[in-house]
């Protein structure tokens, strides 16, 4: 027991008949860590003094899950808790008592007596910069508990630079990141307990099967818990019994999402999540968000693609060569996006009539013309009500096109 | 250290162990039954086919006269060190470097595990199958020889002529260590880790050839290594270990300090 009045980090030890894991001082926990007590209940956050203090989770041998702020062992704060009986309710909980649901909160009930949800993830000034001069520059957006948070922009622009300085992959040339009040770079192993991350290229241990590699990962996060895994296995139609070389694009990329969500975490951060799954599992990643976020979940997710950030976010932020230009919410965002249609008309005479209906043609060539469509569907439909429409296609355009506004002139040369 | 992660990096790494096992074994075997005690003449004439050079260059040139001298001289005068130099270059890029590399390591740092845990975790594992390796193959000579030459082995100095090789083996596991944990790009940490070592045991073939390339034994590990002195007793044990584990116990470190600290382009 000697162990007690030293100030070693990352040590198992046994207390009071659980396993502490952490930091200790004054033979108690103090610091942060995972511990299991007599009666089987397990915390996972900070400590002080010998009692839970701090962002954690707490697993109550009845079966409750809770997830939220705890002050001197006490539920205190925002958070989600699963009673025994499976029920879900997400709020504000003080000393240890239910205040008000997340329901009562969206309908606008006693308002007063809360403050604003606090911000999961905080980007402040953050600046990274590559050898080439290339990077991210300055950087500042938050995104609330229970938000989703869509980061658009091309290639290259800065999405997967931003996600590694939240994973605490690299150090902030300037600025910081904060997830949970914790920090990203400094605190980076403390904050994967309740982070799930989706990387944007999907590479595994090949050499192993999809369930080893699930069972590996479990364990380093200490979680036994396979409910939920098998839940999500059966949901994307995974089955990962296989080696994960043999594994098209598709199931790589399913394996990845089971993994980033198996352990039930608080916060999401998913590199481009849809990329390589048909529209039907697109269909389904975008439902799981959606009830995810219904349980407070917070996500921040990146994307080239702005109809799939429409679909799962609330607001987006616009990066472009490294700057964010604009952070909106996705419905400004969606009547400010300009969608291009390829109009085939019976008569080229026609073309004409559209012009001077007003619209905004692009290229005509014989009797098929672009018309550029941005908030003015009602003027467009009308126009073309007029003519004998004998073809109507959408023109695929990236985000510079969509977002003309954001991106400039110059964005088109990309 | 993360024991769930041990028990996947032993796992996914165990064919590359059991090649290497398998091939020093066949080695050890054959070299085994090469030594006639009641006449070296078979070995000797294979031995003096060979040019002049070559036969320096592997160290082949010193008189045997027992089993003990024969192991030392034609094993681990050279096959014991050649091989377990390409496993350590094999091994330790494969644990860091390609890791980081193909991105995979993205998903080891986003369990709650510090990055220095997991990256000891790997060093660890590194050590650990290098010195099985050597020890597993020794042990295994000891039962060949025995057999085979019943009361010809001296054992204390085969077992002291193992430990120097093993505590040899970890210095060179470390230099590969070090530049694995360094580089982004495992083609660097190759050229690096595996590059300084093969370069050591190029120095010590030309070393062995001797003329005025004299000084170049300062420039390679190997020189401190004399399978023949130690055999002989004219080296000590703990002399010749302690720069090795000296060496092996700051690269280890320092590569994971680097590690801990450095930007990750995952």
């Amino acid at each position: 027991m000697d162990d007690f009045t030293n100030h070693s980090k990352q040590k198992r030890i046994p207390w009071i008949g659980g396993d502490y894991l952490g930091e200790l001082s004054n033979s108690v926990p103090h610091g942060r860590g995972i511990l299991t007590l007599t009666d089987g209940t397990r915390y996972a956050g900070g400590w002080k003094e010998g009692k839970p203090h701090g962002r954690g989770t707490v697993n109550y041998p009845s079966g409750g899950i809770y997830k939220g702020e705890i002050k001197e062992g006490k539920r205190d704060g925002y958070g989600n808790y699963t009673g025994p009986d499976g029920k879900t309710a997400y709020g504000l909980w003080e000393q240890g008592k239910f205040v008000i649901s997340l329901e009562e909160l969206q309908r606008g009930e006693p308002k007063a007596k809360l403050a604003k949800p606090k911000d999961v993830i905080r980007i402040e000034s953050l600046s990274f910069v590559y050898r080439s001069g290339k990077g991210i520059f300055d950087l500042n957006f938050s995104v609330g508990q229970g938000e989703a948070f869509g980061f658009l922009g091309p290639n290259g622009a800065g999405k997967t630079t931003t996600i590694r300085n939240l994973l605490g992959f690299t150090r902030p040339t300037k600025g910081n990141c904060l997830i949970n009040d914790l920090d990203c770079w400094r605190d980076a192993a403390l904050i994967q307990h309740d982070l799930g991350y989706l990387p944007g290229e999907i590479t595994f241990f090949d050499e192993i099967t999809g369930t080893q590699f699930l069972n590996l990962i479990a364990s380093m996060r200490g979680d036994g818990e396979k409910q939920r895994r098998k839940s999500l296995l059966e949901r994307f139609e995974l089955d990962p019994t296989g080696r994960i070389r043999r594994m098209s694009k598709g199931m790589k990329q399913k394996l990845g999402i089971v993994t980033a969500f198996m352990h039930d975490p608080a916060v999401y951060v998913l590199d481009e999540p849809t990329s390589g799954l048909d529209p039907l599992m697109q269909n389904e990643f975008v439902e799981l968000v959606l009830e995810e976020k219904e349980r407070g979940k917070t996500f921040l997710m990146s994307s080239h693609n702005f109809e799939e950030t429409y679909r799962t976010c609330d607001r987006a932020g616009i990066i472009r060569e490294g700057q964010l230009v604009a952070v909106e919410d996705v419905h400004s965002l969606k009547s400010s996006q300009r969608k291009t249609y390829l109009v085939t008309l019976a008569r080229p005479e026609e073309i004409e009539y559209l012009r001077s209906a007003g619209l905004d043609l692009g290229k005509i060539s014989k009797n098929t013309v672009e018309v550029v469509v941005k908030d003015n569907y009602d003027q467009f439909t009308a126009a073309l009500a007029g003519c004998r429409v004998i073809g109507l296609d959408v023109v695929t355009q990236g985000l510079e096109q969509l977002f003309l506004k954001y991106y400039g002139q110059e964005g088109l040369s990309w | 250290m993360s024991f769930s992660l041990f028990k996947a990096t032993a796992k996914s790494n165990l064919v590359i162990f059991l090649i290497f096992f398998a091939v020093l074994l066949m080695y050890m075997i054959i070299m085994l039954g090469m030594y006639d005690p009641e006449t070296m003449d078979a070995m000797n004439l294979y031995v003096e086919a060979l040019p002049q050079g070559m036969m320096e260059a592997f160290g082949y040139d010193i008189p045997v006269t027992n089993l003990i001298t024969f192991m030392a001289v034609y094993f681990y005068g050279f096959l014991v060190i050649m091989f377990p130099l390409i496993y350590c270059i094999i091994l330790a890029n494969r644990l860091v470097a390609v890791l980081v590399d193909r991105g995979s390591m993205a998903y080891l740092l986003a369990t709650p595990n510090t990055r220095a845990k997991i990256i000891t975790t790997q060093g660890l594992y590194l050590a650990f199958s290098v010195s099985l390796l050597l020890a597993l193959t020794a042990a295994i000579g000891i039962g060949a020889s025995e057999s085979m030459f019943p009361g010809a082995m001296d054992i204390p100095a085969f077992i002291k002529l193992n430990l120097v090789t093993i505590t040899l083996t970890l210095a060179i596991s470390s230099i590969c260590f070090f530049f694995s944990c360094t580089f982004n790009e495992s083609k660097f940490s190759l050229a690096f880790g595996g590059g300084i070592p093969i370069l050591f045991f190029i120095i010590n073939m030309l070393n062995n050839i001797g003329g005025d390339n004299e000084w170049l034994k300062y420039l390679s590990l190997y020189s401190l290594f004399d399978a023949n002195a130690i055999v002989a007793g004219e080296q000590g044990l703990i002399a010749v270990c302690l720069p090795f584990a000296a060496i092996t116990i700051v690269l280890y470190c320092l590569g994971i300090v680097i590690f801990s600290k450095r930007n990750l382009y995952l």
